[in-house]
């Protein structure tokens, strides 16, 4: 079994980074869809059950949806995963389920204090503000009409919460 | 005596050099706790920083009191709380930079700068000991806020 020495130094030297740099270059997910995958966690679902249930379905309907952004956020949380699932095997010398599990399940708390910052706080790297704001879509279409109500004007792919944000909504 | 490569020492090199940083963070954390006592922040409502201290004193990692931090930052609610001047953001931004600071006593004391398990304990003391200062210097500010019109 992993030692909690060996967790913690993961944690600290490469899942905390990650975290932060997945969520940097792939945006946010929703504050419904972060609950979703804590749960699932939480629950001690399987990693490959989750990766080939509930990532796997909201790949699906971001397609659907017409949300390549969204899209690309959840294929690349897939990838991360299955990356994540090599390392914690290798680190571990073989596949250890258990363990694997505890690896991943730190990352994805990570990821979502993470997720919950970078929807709030904006993020100046080189210049560029990366801070791609979410809404719930009952949220969104709240802002959106208050916003049309004599809030300021956005473009039709800017949506309210911030210039330049994009969102990926909730699917 | 060594055990696993730690000396008595060395030990007492550390807690010397801690404390120096401790006379540091003392005039540093002023100024991020003149932020949270403001009405907007946290005002006389002491529970969001006792939480942080707590955390602090009870993590296992400075990765603990970052999760924490940026989860509080990024919560829904009515008050600005931990966004108010940038407090949350920059209260992190501070801790994570500790890190070189450890890094730098790690390689004074121990003179290895590879060992990622040291350099744990010691970021963490160092973010603990910040934040001792900071909620210490907010306890002590909040009453005189509370008096001013």
């Amino acid at each position: 079994m992993i030692s909690e020495s060996v967790l913690e130094r993961v944690r600290y030297q490469t899942l905390y980074p990650d975290a932060a740099a997945f969520i940097r270059d792939n945006g946010t997910m929703t504050e419904s869809q972060m609950t979703g995958l804590r749960v699932l966690f939480a629950s001690e679902q399987d990693v490959n059950e989750i990766r080939h249930g509930y990532i796997k379905k909201r790949i699906e309907r971001s397609q659907e949806a017409g949300r390549p952004e969204q899209q690309q956020f959840w294929v690349a949380l897939d990838r991360k995963l299955g990356e994540l699932q090599k390392q914690a095997a290798s680190l571990l010398g073989g596949e250890q389920k258990d363990d694997v599990q505890r690896f991943i399940e730190a990352f994805i708390v990570l990821l979502c204090a993470e997720n919950r910052y970078r929807q709030k706080v904006a993020v100046e790297t080189d210049g560029q503000d990366l801070q791609q704001k979410q809404e719930d879509s009952d949220a969104q279409r709240t802002d959106h009409s208050s916003s049309l109500r004599g809030g300021p004007r956005f473009r039709d792919s800017t949506p309210p919460g911030g210039r330049g944000r994009r969102d990926r909504g909730a699917n | 005596m060594a055990e696993n490569g730690r000396t008595v020492t060395a030990e007492l090199q550390l807690h010397q050099r801690l404390a120096r940083k401790g006379q540091d963070y003392y005039e540093q954390a002023k100024e991020l706790a003149g932020v949270a006592v403001n009405k907007k922040a946290f005002g006389d409502d002491r529970r969001q920083m006792r939480s942080l201290e707590t955390l602090a004193f009870r993590a296992r990692s400075p990765v603990d009191v970052f999760a924490f931090i940026k989860s509080q930052t990024g919560k829904e609610g009515k008050k600005e709380g931990w966004r108010y001047n940038d407090f949350g953001r920059r209260l992190l931004t501070h801790l994570e930079e500790l890190k070189g600071e450890a890094t730098e006593l790690v390689q004074q004391v121990y003179g290895n700068t590879q060992d990622a398990g040291r350099l744990l304990e010691v970021h963490l003391e160092l973010v603990r000991l910040y934040i001792r200062h900071l909620v210490s210097q907010y306890l002590y500010d909040r009453p005189q806020e509370e008096t001013t019109p």
